[in-house]
């Protein structure tokens, strides 16, 4: 895990962990991400893969690019937006989804 | 003896004609191979116990495999740290199975593990277990017994998990433990 800081959680709404936690291995922009907008992931960690999940819906594995990088475009509709690489806690980061309507 | 020596045509005996059979030794090793053998492809098969590396490599004593159901339920089991790195994937597999009252057990265990041990990762574990504990419809569970104890401690992420079940479930419980 690296040391860098992140911005507190505590004034972003629907924002619900990885900050407090220290440095997660996911960021995602924007953040807390929205329903039906495009989420572009950051990943930075050893994994080859990694899999997100919305609310109970199947998770889907992607393989992020050479920065690490991927896109969910445009974010299904739901609640809970949650990452994985399958690799511990720190490999882990929930999100709340925000509504658009 | 059974062979004796037999007369001949020229009135000389000869000494009689060696039976065709398996040495002692031969036969003992012989039979070994074939109960070993007979062992080991029993067990493979699920025939006899399941003890032995060829039981080991058969589908049915494989491990779980990582982020099912069964192996929720195996963290159960599982060691401190094991459980606690988990917990994200654990928290995953809540959503997929909302409602699998037989996975409260383990979040339970993960929760009060959580609030035990210092650190962020404890803290964001103890979040994943309090959120799947209210997936499960368990949320009064983790206010009642650990929104103190969440209170005391750094634990932000576990603090606005419990706020956030608390508002899902009433104030009453919330307005209980700041008063204390």
């Amino acid at each position: 895990m690296n040391s860098r800081s992140l911005p507190s959680a505590e004034h972003r709404p629907g924002t619900t962990s990885a900050d407090p936690r220290g440095p997660s291995r996911f960021k995602v922009q924007p953040d807390p991400p929205v329903a039906g907008q495009p989420v572009e992931v950051t990943y930075s960690g050893p994994a080859k893969f990694v899999e997100y999940q919305v609310d109970g819906q199947p998770a889907v594995r992607v393989r992020p690019g050479a920065d690490g990088k991927f896109r969910i475009d445009p974010l299904p509709s739901g609640d809970e937006l949650m990452f994985s690489d399958n690799l511990g806690i720190p490999g882990y980061l929930y999100r709340e989804i925000i509504q658009t309507h | 003896m059974l062979y004796g020596r037999l007369p001949q045509l020229d009135g000389t005996t000869a000494p009689p004609p060696r039976p065709a059979r398996v040495s002692r030794r031969r036969f003992l090793a012989l039979g070994l191979w074939f109960t070993a053998g007979s062992t080991a492809g029993l067990t493979a098969h699920g025939v006899l116990g399941r003890s032995g590396e060829a039981a080991a490599a058969t589908p049915a004593s494989a491990p779980p495999a990582h982020g099912s159901l069964d192996w929720a339920w195996s963290m159960l089991h599982a060691s401190d740290e094991e459980l606690l790195q988990a917990a994200g994937d654990l928290e995953r597999v809540s959503a997929r199975h909302r409602g699998e009252s037989e996975l409260v057990p383990v979040f339970e265990r993960l929760l009060d593990l959580a609030l035990r041990t210092p650190g962020s990762e404890a803290d964001a574990a103890a979040a994943c277990a309090g959120r799947s504990l209210l997936r499960h419809g368990e949320g009064a569970l983790v206010i009642e017994r650990d929104f103190d104890i969440a209170a005391r401690t750094e634990f932000a992420e576990t603090k606005r998990t419990l706020e956030r079940i608390v508002r899902r479930l009433g104030s009453t419980p919330l307005h209980r433990g700041e008063n204390r």
